[in-house]
């Protein structure tokens, strides 16, 4: 059996080309690795020792990623595989396919176009999709703008927004559909960071008729005559909207009576409808 | 037949298929330098979710292969929740060389090619194993592909008119947005060929309906296939909402009844603008939101497709339907892909239980054909 000595160098030796800035410092524990000298992890760290997985394992340079990075994001992955191109293009020829298939990810003509739209994005996006382990699908509506980088305010105001990551999502679609309709981008930014007030907003310019439909009768059904302990909504249910009672009764004869002075409800809604 | 030459940049023939009827036709048609013999499909590694560039492009690709699977399949129409028309469609090919910016195929193609299969005697065996010759089972071929954009280059019609000849009690429907119906026009039939045509007012045919006949050559080609004694039908599918929307569906249905009688149309359907969620993404990147199906007010359904809001549908079927009715109260016209609760508030009446509708929506003849069809799918797996 051959026991190969650890080849240790110094950071200071390594080319940093690869930097794609990933989200998690590399474990102050272990020391940084590179490949062929190219620095791998421990980009922030300005001198120390280096493990080249190459000359100590003969890995492949894909390997000496993966095992350094089980998991990456898309905002990761999409610099990483920049960083690459930029310094060893033919590297990222032979290594494209596999690097995103060892992430689960198909390269595609699509996937190539997600990729690039994700980088024009401010470096505060990048990290929140990473954050929020955002999938291909969640940036689709990126491709539908042509200079993505002209939208970098919005980008970098978003994820300062309360918002879920599907609710974030659906802003970020009603966002740039409403740029392409023409709405000027200066509106359509954020003004603070309510993410609820702020999606109403959009949803008011993106879907205007149902929108004020929508809002009117919400406005009528709280005009009309609920009985006591009795709370009725207008609400959207998919594609459809009715009305959503609330009853609270104590008694069989209670509920009689409620539901007897919801027949003046039903005549009333009978009237507007 | 110069504008499909023209159209087509590349001809991908199998070389299972180089023999066949169709590659030999096609071999006669193409100038050889547009057309390739390979042995694999071209593009493979591009399967999967296409790019809006690999989608409009595989439009401009033709390949020629034979179908392994099945052709006969249950129309989509036929889920749960839905109130179905009895509809089968027999799948000759796959993507369309025409541009509708609502086109569903834009979220289920998945190869960048316009496959055609050169089988078509497969199909047609697949449709005699069924046995069921007295039965009223409607074919329809366009589901897929356009059943007549491509008819001049596959001659399909001429196989299907003459098979369908033989199943008097079955009907065969072509369903279009072209107006290539004079190459079938000659051929006999046994009266139970239906060719008919998706139909919107000439204002959404320009605005979303890109690489498609006017409205107007479609209601001509039509009169040719009437004075044949092809049935004729339309779609008004899907409905799109737009400003003008009550006057534009007026003149479509003030055209359509005007220019035919109810006895040469045995029915028609309506439906309105609805997609997968999936869709909406492809359809941003390829026709911008100066389309009113991109910039559409759509809500989620119950079967997960994007659709207007009920209350608009309702509007917008029953616009059709009273339209028709001031003119003829004979127009039979179906709602296509509606829930039970829409034919309800539109229609007055679940399809299953109006007696001018019940032969289209008989449930029997759909579960024998399906049973039929399973079984044959299942024999073919063992």
């Amino acid at each position: 059996m051959v026991v190969r000595p650890m080849l240790i160098s110094s950071i200071a030796h390594c080319d940093k080309s690869l930097n794609f800035q990933p989200a998690r410092e590399w474990p102050k524990a272990f020391p940084a690795m590179a490949w062929q000298g190219f620095l791998l992890s421990g980009f922030e760290r300005l001198d120390g020792p280096v493990i080249d997985l190459f000359e100590s394992s003969r890995c492949t340079w894909l390997d000496a990623v993966t095992a350094c990075y089980p998991e990456l994001g898309l905002g990761e992955i999409a610099r990483l595989h920049r960083a690459l191109h930029q310094s060893r293009p033919e590297m990222a020829r032979e290594f494209t396919v596999t690097l995103f298939a060892a992430y689960g990810m198909r390269w595609s003509d699509r996937l190539s176009e997600t990729m690039s739209a994700l980088l024009k994005t401010p470096m505060v996006f990048q990290k929140w999709v990473d954050e929020k382990k955002c999938g291909v699908r969640d940036l689709a509506p990126l491709l539908a703008y042509t200079k993505i980088e002209e939208l970098a305010p919005f980008f970098a105001a978003l994820p300062e927004l309360s918002l879920s990551k599907s609710q974030a999502v659906l802003t970020s679609e009603w966002f740039i559909e409403l740029a392409l309709m023409g709405r000027p981008l200066n509106d359509l930014l954020p003004t603070s960071n309510d993410g609820e007030a702020y999606m109403r907003r959009l949803k008011q310019w993106r879907q205007p008729r149902s929108a004020a439909s929508d809002e009117q009768w919400r406005k009528t059904v709280t005009e009309w005559p609920w009985p006591a302990q009795v709370q009725g909504r207008w609400e959207r249910f998919g594609d459809q909207t009715g009305l959503e009672i609330k009853i609270r009764t104590t008694s069989p004869q209670d509920l009689h009576k409620k539901l007897e002075r919801l027949i003046s409800i039903r005549d009333t809604w009978s009237c507007n409808d | 037949m110069q504008r499909l030459i023209e159209k087509f940049e590349r001809v991908y023939i199998h070389h299972d298929s180089v023999s066949s009827e169709l590659g030999e036709r096609l071999r006669a048609i193409f100038p050889a330098e547009k057309i390739e013999f390979v042995d694999q499909r071209p593009f493979a590694e591009a399967d999967g979710e296409l790019s809006a560039r690999e989608f409009s492009r595989s439009k401009r690709l033709l390949y020629i292969c034979r179908y392994p699977g099945k052709f006969f399949k249950r129309c989509p129409g036929s889920r749960p929740g839905l109130a179905c028309c009895n509809y089968f469609v027999l799948n000759w090919g796959l993507q369309c060389d025409m541009n509708c910016s609502y086109c569903y195929l834009q979220s289920f193609i998945n190869t960048p090619l316009l496959t055609i299969y050169s089988n078509l005697d497969d199909a047609l065996g697949e449709l005699r194993g069924l046995g069921m010759e007295e039965h009223g089972l409607r074919v329809g071929t366009g589901e897929t592909v356009d059943s007549l954009s491509l008819d001049e280059l596959t001659l399909y019609s001429h196989r299907l008119i003459e098979f369908f000849r033989s199943y008097p009690k079955w009907t065969l429907e072509f369903k279009t947005k072209s107006s290539c119906v004079d190459q079938f026009l000659n051929v006999p039939h046994a009266g139970n060929v239906v060719v008919s045509w998706s139909v919107n007012p000439q204002h959404i045919v320009e605005r979303e309906e890109h690489g498609t006949a006017s409205l107007y050559a479609r209601l001509a080609a039509a009169r040719r296939c009437a004075e044949r004694g092809f049935k004729i039908s339309f779609h008004i599918d899907p409905m799109i909402w737009h400003p003008e929307w009550r006057e534009n569906y007026g003149l479509l249905v003030e055209a359509i009844a005007t220019q035919f009688s109810p006895e040469e149309i045995p029915y028609m359907s309506v439906g309105a603008l609805r997609f997968q969620p999936e869709q909406r993404a492809i359809m941003r990147e390829r026709f911008g939101l100066n389309s009113y199906v991109t910039t559409a007010e759509t809500f989620v359904g119950s079967d997960g497709k994007l659709r207007y809001d009920s209350a608009i549908r309702q509007e917008m079927f029953q616009f059709i339907l009273d339209s028709f009715a001031r003119h003829d109260s004979r127009w039979r016209i179906f709602m296509c892909m509606e829930t039970p609760e829409t034919w309800l508030k539109a229609a007055g009446g679940s399809p299953f239980k109006n007696e001018r509708m019940n032969d289209l929506f008989d449930p029997k003849t759909v579960v024998q054909a399906a049973k039929t069809a399973d079984l044959q799918d299942q024999s073919c797996r063992s």
